[in-house]
């Protein structure tokens, strides 16, 4: 909260000139609060730089790949009750009927989800949320958020993350150290997705003359192509002339 | 009347199937420039018995052969492109033709055997198309897929743009450029001095010195303008 009211407060701070840039936006990215954003940039490079990269790249450095996958499996298997909530409310009921297979076959032959031969059998993982399920009922984007710690996101993602919290599976049943496992695995997810991350960020960083906006216009492509399950609309794309 | 109705009717039809058939003829040449430069790139990369410069050269008259640089460039000054003046515009394709050479000539020495076969293609707008290929085997774990921006203008097919994994590189080029100029005083000149900077920093050699040292096209020369 301390650095949420630093980076108000500094925001504050910023040139007109700058603020005036922040508010014009593309067609395609809507960011009114971009000077407070950048503040939220800058706070959580710094978070990153001193622990979540550092942990990031432990995670790989002491752990073999293959244990890295199961990890990832297990995550993604855990996951399923909230995929499969949201291939529903899509209408996608074929892409339910997968996403219910994987999580039977995975649980059982792929020993807590620990592997998966459901993608080996054809069921392939597609990841939906709610932000997407949001974004299929044409609920905008919103304005761009940049947490620290979360990163780059929009309004309407951060609601979806709040919507598909409830649907995990450990908040049906009861078990001893409860908060701990679920604890345990929020940062589990965390240290995953950042690991996953290393080489695209590390490219940003070494490409871009802004770094701040080259994530958000990272994050913005990455999921309008999640929400088109790769299918995308070619005729959407920007005209070069 | 109705012969005239029929006669305006089969016109019509003869007309409608002589534009399909002249788009399914560019849609092959589209497929077929992609699929014949992309070769080419594989050829380039793979041949151990070429240096490294002998890589780079070749890819620089690549780029120059098969991407519409002078487009590319415009666009990704987003919003600005009509921002600087004649000058700081021609002094911007130049740096940014070798700022984006730079960033990808760096991966030409890390080429592990990844192959490029074609998949589809599909017409965009009135002259431009979309080429799907799949890039696979190397150090990819599994296949990706690829698509190419393609326009046609009086039968020369240049590429616009190249996407993968949802990341189209010229738009995220565009976003951060675009931003870069916003932050900094909405000056073309401040995008120069950075991509000056860059270069002179992180290249050596003669094309990037004379870069770095101003030594710029006159405004207009260089690349024309469509």
């Amino acid at each position: 909260m301390l650095a949420v009211g630093a980076a108000l407060a500094a925001s504050g701070c910023a040139s007109t000139k700058q603020v005036e840039a922040a508010r014009e936006t593309n067609e395609r990215i809507y960011d009114p609060l971009e000077p407070v954003n950048r503040q939220m940039f800058r706070v959580h490079t710094v978070l990153d730089t001193v622990v979540l990269e550092p942990l990031a790249k432990g995670y790989r450095a002491v752990t073999p790949k293959q244990a890295r996958t199961s990890v990832r499996n297990f995550l993604n298997n855990a996951a399923s009750p909230a995929v499969f909530i949201n291939n529903v409310l899509q209408g996608d009921i074929e892409g339910a009927g997968v996403t219910l297979a994987r999580f039977g076959i995975n649980t059982t032959f792929g020993i807590l989800g620990l592997f998966d031969p459901a993608a080996e059998e054809g069921l392939e993982l597609r990841w939906e949320d709610f932000g997407q399920t949001l974004a299929v009922w044409g609920v905008d984007n919103g304005p761009f958020l940049y947490v620290p710690v979360l990163g780059p996101t929009t309004t309407r993602d951060m609601v979806g993350r709040g919507v598909d919290s409830f649907a995990s599976p450990y908040r049906f049943v009861e078990f001893d150290n409860e908060d701990s496992w679920r604890t345990g695995q929020a940062i589990l997810n965390g240290i995953d997705q950042r690991a996953a991350l290393i080489e695209p960020l590390d490219e940003l960083e070494r490409t871009a003359l802004d770094l701040y906006a080259a994530q958000r216009s990272f994050y913005y492509s990455l999921r309008d192509d999640q929400t088109a399950n790769g299918e995308q609309d070619f005729e959407d794309l920007p005209e070069f002339d | 009347m109705m012969r005239s109705f029929r006669r305006s009717l089969s016109l019509a039809l003869l007309g409608v199937a002589a534009s399909a058939g002249a788009a399914w003829a560019d849609l092959t040449g589209a497929q077929e420039f992609v699929e014949r430069e992309s070769d080419y790139a594989l050829q380039v990369l793979s041949d151990d018995a070429l240096a490294l410069a002998d890589k780079q050269e070749r890819f620089r008259d690549f780029v120059d052969r098969v991407a519409d640089v002078d487009r590319i460039s415009r666009f990704v000054l987003g919003k600005y492109r009509n921002a600087g003046t004649p000058e700081e515009i021609a002094e911007f394709k130049v740096l940014f033709r070798e700022y984006a050479i730079g960033i990808y000539e760096e991966q030409l020495g890390r080429y592990n055997g990844e192959g490029a076969s074609l998949k589809t293609a599909v017409p965009r707008g009135k002259d431009e198309y979309i080429v799907t290929t799949i890039v696979d085997g190397g150090a990819l774990e599994e296949p990706v897929e690829v698509n190419w921006r393609v326009s046609e203008r009086g039968g020369e097919y240049r590429v616009l743009d190249v996407e993968a994994f949802g990341i189209w590189l010229a738009i995220q080029q565009k976003d951060d450029f675009e931003a870069f100029i916003g932050q900094n005083g909405r000056s073309i000149s401040a995008l120069n001095d950075e991509l000056r900077r860059r270069l002179s920093e992180n290249r050596g050699g003669a094309a990037q010195m004379s870069v770095a040292n101003g030594d710029m096209p006159k405004a207009g020369s260089g690349s024309h303008n469509n």
